[in-house]
């Protein structure tokens, strides 16, 4: 039976490791046209949110059927992040939207907001600690 | 073990007495805890929807007239020959095509809002056997998810929907519930805020969403389209602050678009047209939160006025703006130009407050009786040419609605309006003609027992006639009734009854045959 100090070394030990290294899973559901190609982009800033800045991260996928996709970015710092999504679905890389402005082409944002505009930072960012992390994002 | 053995140590000790109470502190606290988690219990309240839905079952047994707000089961009532009472004209034949909410339950929630309900479109056809009725819902993509559900996950018009789903843009909340256009062979049924549907002529089944161009998917489109003579119509769609014009030839080919950015946003729901222009008037309903149902965001900002919006047909790049008191119409009778250049139009027009945004709200929740009921009046309302502020004159005739468009364009000599100057239900059961000074000519009333809903206009064999619906709220019994519209106070010349009710609807269109 191990003693409790050999618990407690292995619990620091155990610590050490995770530092600045947490995986962000983003699950994107309701996906309703398998065409084109769903790109993802990670923030962790309001200006980079607004195209004013870097993003973190981002990735591409074929979207081949109506399945839910998954795709990860791992070695995470602690920190606010953000993660939109947007399907081009004709590639024409850019989300088209009709006259009115209200897009034609499936996207959504982290925390799933529910508002008929474009959410700000504040409403789609969520925290990274030191733990992997999965998020869904249901596209619209 | 360790409390076992501590318990044991403390004994009878006023310690240990104390210690013997803190678990029934910890049971309540792990029940509000259960509670939490969703494990039932029966101190919890039900949610506002399911209470809606118990009270307005628990009404319905005793008030038949609440069959008028009933849902109908999906999806839809099959042929049924209607009982004839009088003389159907053999010269009219055709499609009474009539829209209107249809389903207000799902699983253990009701609706709130009158408007809230999914579209169910109903068709009455006068042929040669008689007059036959069948329906069916709108297959919306709002309908159809939360069919496979069975839960309501969208937002809605008037009620707020608990955990609703997000939503992309005002199409995706699509009922398909107010109207019917026919055009260029084709029937759509049509919401205001999003996509007209094209729906099967004979089977009622949903085709799809009409994009009329490939950069107006799902923008908004009327329920009201405006003729003009040459069958072609006019349409308008309004998001926020943004006007889109439609002009669509009488083949259904999009002729024209034009959008107009306007000063503020507001509210509106039809338009008119004289013969030179188009005029929307906006009522100072607009967002002021983003928590709720649609009409829950919105609040009067009376401060502002409504406003008009006025376009040339000729040239729709130009918008003239003016200033007018603040209020709203639903629904308009005519509107023209006169020769020093005023623009004259009238409509049924409702003060701030006067129930506009929520009329029978309360039927649909199981209550018996309004508290307020629709205070609506016949107005003139008058732009003299250059003017940046439009007149309202009250015509001294108050409780009408559903005017019957007779002219095009035009002054109307007579005016055709249903109503009823008090009614126990706040309905109207009334039809009836003023002359041109807006004073009493034909009426018929069909009584409390009633309520007469949207009369149409319909021409066959050269005579001019007044069809629509209307509901037995004593018997719940719903029907068809034709009057001369030249001779309205001899009551309807023929009439055709279900052995049903069916939901009191909203608008519709006759399609000859």
């Amino acid at each position: 039976m191990r003693n409790i100090y050999t618990l407690f070394a292995a619990a620091t030990l155990a610590f050490a490791g995770v530092t600045n290294a947490a995986t962000l899973t983003v699950n994107i559901t309701q996906v309703t046209k398998a065409a084109g190609k769903m790109a993802v982009k990670l923030v962790s800033s309001s200006a980079a949110y607004d195209g004013e800045a870097e993003a973190t991260a981002a990735q591409m996928v074929d979207v081949k059927s109506v399945e839910p996709i998954s795709l990860s970015f791992p070695d995470l710092k602690p920190g606010t992040y953000s993660v939109m999504v947007m399907q081009d679905e004709n590639g024409n890389g850019q989300l088209d939207s009709n006259i009115l402005g209200i897009p034609k082409e499936g996207y959504g944002f982290s925390n799933n907001p529910r508002v008929m505009r474009r959410p700000n930072f504040d409403e789609t960012k969520f925290e990274v600690k030191d733990a992997d992390l999965a998020i869904t994002i249901e596209i619209l | 073990m360790l409390r076992r053995n501590l318990l044991k140590l403390l004994g009878n000790s006023a310690a240990g007495a104390s210690l013997c109470a803190v678990p029934i502190t910890l049971l309540a606290k792990a029940r509000a805890l259960d509670q939490a988690i969703g494990i039932p219990a029966t101190d919890l309240v039900t949610d506002p929807l399911t209470e809606t839905a118990k009270r307005f079952a628990a009404s319905r047994k005793t008030h038949p007239f609440l069959a008028g707000f009933e849902s109908v089961t999906p999806p839809g009532t099959g042929k049924a020959s209607a009982n004839i009472v009088g003389r159907w004209p053999s010269a009219l034949r055709g499609t009474l095509f009539r829209n209107g909410p249809g389903l207000f339950d799902r699983g253990t929630q009701r609706y709130q809002h009158w408007f809230d309900g999914d579209g169910l479109m109903q068709a009455w056809t006068i042929d040669a056997g008689g007059v036959t009725h069948h329906s069916r819902f709108i297959n919306t993509s709002k309908f159809a998810r939360e069919s496979r559900s069975n839960k309501f996950e969208i937002m809605a018009a008037g009620t707020t929907i608990p955990n609703a789903r997000a939503i992309s843009g005002p199409d995706d909340a699509n009922t398909g519930n107010i109207s019917v256009l026919h055009i260029g062979g084709k029937t759509y049924a049509l919401w205001e805020a999003g996509s007209a549907y094209e729906i099967d002529r004979d089977t009622l089944e949903t085709l799809d969403t009409k994009i009329w161009r490939d950069d107006l998917a799902g923008a908004a489109f009327s329920a009201h389209p405006v003729y003009e003579p040459d069958g072609s119509i006019w349409n308008v769609g309004l998001f926020d602050s943004k006007l889109l014009i439609y002009h669509v030839d009488k083949l259904g080919a999009l002729k024209t678009v034009q959008l107009i950015n306007l000063p503020r946003g507001g509210y509106m729901h039809s338009f008119t047209a004289s013969e030179s222009k188009l005029v929307f008037v906006l009522a100072p309903l607009m967002r002021v939160r983003e928590a709720g149902s649609f009409f829950e965001q919105m609040g009067w900002k009376n401060e502002l006025g409504s406003f008009m919006v006025v376009l040339d047909k000729a040239d729709l790049s130009k918008p003239r703006f003016a200033e007018f008191e603040s209020g709203a119409a639903y629904h308009y009778a005519d509107a023209w130009d006169e020769a020093d250049g005023t623009l004259a139009l009238r409509a049924c027009w409702y003060g701030p407050g006067s129930g506009f945004v929520s009329p029978f709200g309360q039927y649909v929740q199981g209550y018996t009786h309004l508290d307020t009921p629709l205070a609506q009046e016949l107005v003139e309302i008058r732009l003299p040419a250059n003017a940046k502020r439009a007149v309202l004159q009250r015509q001294g005739v108050a409780k009408v609605e559903f005017p019957i468009q007779t002219n095009l364009m035009q002054r109307s000599a007579n005016i055709y309006l249903q109503g009823r100057a008090t009614h126990p239900l706040g309905a109207l059961s009334g039809i009836l003609s003023l002359n041109k000074s807006a004073k009493p000519l034909g009426h018929f009333d069909f009584g409390n027992d009633f309520v007469l809903e949207e009369q149409l206009y319909v021409r066959a064999g050269g005579k001019r006639y007044a069809l629509g619906t209307i509901f037995n709220a004593k018997k719940a019994r719903t029907g068809l009734v034709l009057f001369n519209l030249d001779r309205l106070g001899d009551g309807p010349i023929a009439q055709a009854w279900l052995d049903r009710a069916m939901p009191l609807g909203f608008h519709g269109s006759f399609l000859p045959a």
